[in-house]
């Protein structure tokens, strides 16, 4: 079994106000997949993950990760003081 | 394998069946169609143990009639070309689960044929086909095992499709 790949998806899809259809016709997957690559039960190939990141205008490390990602609230704060 | 695209939506991923609805769609068929099988091949006189046994068979096939247009019997039945990664992917881990399932049942059923037909004389209450019937039985019972027991691990191990937390 593979380590579990974070991800950004769902938060980078509410930004942009895309469905998962939309988004799912944009990278030639079906909307389903796209609903388990968010719950994280699906890790995608170096393919997929890199048509997402092109999707989404982002260096591909910004849409994954192997670690968790901070909550966009921590990020705010630390933004705030300077960090 | 089966799998059955609606005409009034030939694009579509798989009709949405909640995943517990298609638990039971799955595993009641697997059950009711060998248990009606038993009941009509050992009962072949008795009217009450046809209807039965009928009754159970027609309750497997109307399951599986409900299993076939599925998002999840998609993913076991569709053409490749139709199918995304993650659905291969899904696809290979159902048919590898299923293929062990059904080789552990054939050996039970191997091993348990060889014992009977060994020990008839001592044992001759032990069951073993002898007829077209019995053969016939087990031949379709084979045929619904292989359709169904990939779906039916997707169904027990794989979260529900995305559509149903929306």
């Amino acid at each position: 079994m593979s380590d579990k790949i974070y991800n950004r998806i769902s938060m980078l899809r509410a930004e942009r106000n895309e469905s998962r259809k939309a988004l799912a016709d944009a990278v030639g997957v079906n909307y389903q997949t796209i609903g388990y690559l968010e719950r994280g039960e699906y890790n995608p190939s170096l393919e997929l993950a890199l048509k997402l990141a092109e999707h989404f205008e982002l260096p591909v490390e910004m849409v994954f990760s192997r670690q968790p990602f901070p909550p966009l609230s921590a990020q705010l704060v630390k933004l705030q003081q300077g960090g | 394998m089966l799998y059955y695209r609606s005409s009034s939506q030939p694009a579509s991923g798989g009709h949405p069946i909640q995943t517990g609805r298609l638990r039971a769609l799955t595993t009641v068929p697997l059950l009711a169609y060998p248990a009606g099988c038993i009941i009509r091949l050992n009962a072949p006189e008795a009217v009450i143990a046809d209807i039965a046994g009928f009754a159970l068979i027609l309750l497997a096939l109307f399951c599986v009639a409900l299993v076939v247009p599925s998002y999840f019997q998609r993913i076991v039945g569709d053409e490749k070309q139709n199918l995304d990664e993650f659905e291969m992917d899904l696809r290979r881990r159902a048919y590898t689960a299923a293929y062990q399932g059904f080789s552990a049942l054939t050996l039970i059923f191997v091993m348990y044929f060889g014992i009977a037909s060994d020990a008839q004389e001592k044992l001759p209450w032990l069951w073993t086909p002898s007829n077209f019937d019995h053969w016939n039985a087990i031949f379709w019972g084979g045929f619904l095992y292989t359709v169904l027991l990939p779906t039916a691990w997707i169904a027990w191990f794989v979260g529900a499709p995305a559509q149903e937390e929306e």
